[in-house]
């Protein structure tokens, strides 16, 4: 029999199992969505989350002053992110040492100038986004900004390359000077879509994810555990008599193990979202974190059941793992309001990349390119553990 | 991904006898310093009931784990129904329906879901299984109970649905691995009639037991495994003959059994004696003549006997004759 055909037999039968299971239900999505509500109450349905971006104009151009303009004027004044103009780098990073600013932001000299050569095959000088190690959630924000306002120019840059390439007959320096002092004036509204965060950093999506992450070591380990228990049980003997190889066993318990996981993390994003009306952001984004979430945590599960003697040893270690990642990863609190240490803590956790990622698509409007760092994080952490553990549940399920 | 098809042996044997439906040779398998299997070699031919007798720990369950393809086997070689059996070419584990000595049910399903999960394993689809899902309930009994789950069953309907789950893809060797340990004697007595009644209509049956009565009543042939080596082989009667004239003594009694054991050793007529927890075993030449210095070497030695069986010879007293040591040992 085809090894990818029993794998799915076997994978199917185990979802059967586990959503038959009210247990399973319950702890993947009931627990974490009551979980992820109430504190999400407690927070008031939102997080005090503000940041100050110094923002330095060395440029001094068209370009930069109307982008620092729409910035400013552009934000509310109970908006979370609010700007303040500074003279110099160096006393923007003198004040960020300080405290008193969050991130810097910096137009260098030649900025606008750049930009205006790029319609005529020049290159463009980069924005400088200073931050600190400590406020990673304000300096993603800050990196989302810049972020925007590199694609707006190159949207604009676009439209003016189109305008003078579709002028007929070609225009003279005079003209094409004139094109692109009218699409330098598109750039300027860059700031406007930056300021909208504040709507969508939800409590109560940040802790539907947290929760819904720690609770996923649940779901999830019972999961890869229940080769154990069926070992135990018998079952996993029947199972190998038929014919099909251990690589299929091994596959249909991982496919398994992986829909739930995935199963559980839609639910709460799709309950938390229209019940709640909290918004996780990008949806692309979301799912591509959701799966690396899940694929770290199956082989983090993996690691755990192959290297336990007993299911209850299994049971112990996970217990262990789920609730020490989620401390030190910022479930239970969300991890850019954490002292420094905490926050560096974090990051050696999947629960942290994730939250961290989560947080970037959320409060900052990333989409999957912006995190992409913390999804290459989390399925690094999913192979390494994926193959360990595998090594460990190849000798259980020939034993 | 396609699975390569296992090398298929000879197909067809000499003057139209059938090839055996299992033929292993020199099955080895060691853990550590401890042999478990030591070279084991026998044949099943199609339609016969082969009986793999031996005491706990003599190496049946592992020896069939090998068969099944759940155990790499240090060395040897398994033919299935013409494919020899290996890791990266499991087809010719189609050919077993295992019985596996525990109950291997899904407790939180169904009868009828338990088949279909295990039978759509074995590669069936849809219409064929659902027909053999039917009959195999009716054989075993569970057709009006077909939708409850099993772990609302008694132990007896476990045990039947057990079978079932081994019979459903219809193989050519069913292995059953000592099916009645644990079941009381009228769910034991059901099986094995039901194994009788499989037998009857020409399945091949590999029956593991260390209870000699089981193996006397349903097997064609005995192979008796202990310490892993495949001792004796045959026929019943094969194997009584290999006792000769010798004779079963049961003594019932109370007092130093070890030391009266030891006395009865030391005897001419003796050629074994075993302690049991109420008694002792002897395997003598001549009944009559060793009875009377047994039963003086017993008041001598203080035990107080209760009742003396002679018995004709069984698989028991070749068990004790080959190796000096009851079944139940």
């Amino acid at each position: 029999m085809r090894t990818v055909q029993s794998a799915w037999v076997i994978a199917g039968n185990d979802l059967r199992r586990r959503l038959r299971n009210r247990t399973a239900i319950l702890m993947g999505v009931v627990t974490p969505l009551v979980m992820a509500a109430l504190i999400g109450v407690a927070f008031g349905g939102g997080f005090s989350f503000s940041a100050r971006i110094a923002l330095v104009d060395l440029d001094r151009s068209a370009i930069s002053t109307g982008i620092t303009d729409g910035l400013v004027a552009g934000t509310p004044a109970d908006a979370p992110l609010s700007y303040v103009r500074l003279a110099d780098a160096d006393a923007a990073r003198r004040e960020l040492s300080a405290g008193t600013v969050d991130a810097v932001l910096i137009m260098p000299a030649g900025f606008g100038a750049s930009v205006a050569a790029i319609a005529t095959g020049g290159e463009p000088q980069s924005l400088e986004v200073v931050i600190d190690a400590n406020k990673r959630i304000a300096g993603d924000v800050t990196s989302s900004i810049a972020d925007g306002i590199s694609a707006r120019i190159r949207a604009s840059v676009l439209a003016i390359s189109t305008a003078i390439a579709a002028a007929q007959p070609p225009p003279d320096a005079a003209t094409t000077a004139r094109i692109i002092q009218e699409g330098q004036q598109v750039t300027v509204p860059i700031a406007l879509e930056q300021v909208d965060v504040s709507g969508r950093y939800s409590a109560v999506a940040y802790f539907g994810a947290s929760m819904g992450i720690l609770f996923l070591f649940f779901t999830v380990g019972a999961g890869a555990r229940s080769l154990i228990t069926e070992r135990k049980e018998g079952t996993l003997t029947r199972v190998r008599a038929a014919p099909l190889t251990d690589a299929s066993v091994l596959l249909g318990k991982s496919i398994g193990v992986v829909t739930l996981g995935l199963a559980s993390m839609v639910t709460i994003w799709l309950v938390t979202s229209v019940v709640f009306r909290a918004s996780w952001g990008n949806p692309v984004a979301v799912l591509g974190v959701i799966i690396a979430t899940v694929l770290a945590i199956a082989g983090i599960a993996t690691l755990v059941t192959g290297v336990a003697k007993t299911d209850a040893q299994a049971d112990g270690y996970t217990a262990v793992l789920a609730f020490g990642l989620a401390l030190l990863g910022g479930s239970f609190q969300q991890a850019g309001s954490l002292p420094g240490i905490f926050q560096t803590l974090a990051l050696l956790t999947p629960n942290g990349w994730a939250l961290r990622a989560f947080t970037q698509i959320g409060a900052g409007g990333a989409d999957l390119r912006d995190v992409l760092p913390s999804v290459l994080v989390l399925l690094s952490i999913a192979v390494v553990t994926t193959v360990v553990g595998m090594r460990g549940l190849r000798a259980k399920v020939a034993q | 991904m396609t699975d390569q098809a296992a090398p298929a042996v000879a197909t067809g044997g000499p003057d139209g006898v059938p090839p055996p439906v299992l033929t292993c040779r020199g099955l080895t398998k060691s853990y550590g310093e401890r042999q478990v299997v030591d070279d084991v070699t026998f044949e099943i031919a199609r339609g016969e009931t082969y009986g793999l007798l031996g005491p706990n720990g003599a190496g049946k369950t592992t020896t069939i784990s090998m068969l099944c393809g759940l155990l790499a086997r240090d060395g040897g070689e398994v033919v299935i129904a013409g494919r020899t059996l290996d890791a990266a070419h499991p087809e010719a584990k189609a050919a077993i329906g295992l019985v596996p000595q525990d109950i291997a049910l899904y407790p939180d399903l169904t009868a009828r879901e338990n088949l279909a999960f295990f039978g759509r394993l074995q590669g069936m689809r849809k219409a064929q299984l659902t027909q053999r899902i039917g009959a195999v309930l009716e054989i075993i009994g569970l057709a009006d109970r077909a939708d409850e789950r099993i772990d609302s069953y008694s132990g007896g309907m476990k045990r039947r649905c057990n079978i079932g789950a081994g019979l459903l893809h219809e193989p050519d060797l069913l292995i059953l691995d000592e099916p009645t340990v644990g079941v009381d004697p009228q769910s034991r007595n059901a099986i094995l009639e039901s194994i009788e009644v499989l037998g009857g209509q020409g399945l091949s049956v590999l029956y593991t037991t260390h209870y000699m009565e089981e193996a006397d009543r349903l097997c064609d042939r005995v192979g008796i495994i202990d310490e892993g080596r495949l001792i004796a082989e045959g026929t019943r009667r094969e194997l009584i003959d290999r006792v000769g004239e010798h004779a079963h003594i049961r003594l019932s009694g109370t007092g130093p059994l070890d030391d009266l054991a030891a006395a009865a050793r030391a005897m001419a007529r003796v050629s074994s004696a075993t302690t049991l927890p109420d008694g002792i075993e002897l395997l003598v030449t001549n009944a009559s003549q060793a009875l009377v210095p047994v039963v003086e070497a017993a008041e001598r030695a203080g035990v107080t006997i209760t009742s003396v069986d002679v018995v004709e010879p069984d698989l028991e007293s070749v068990f004790l004759h080959l190796t000096g040591k009851a079944l139940r040992d």
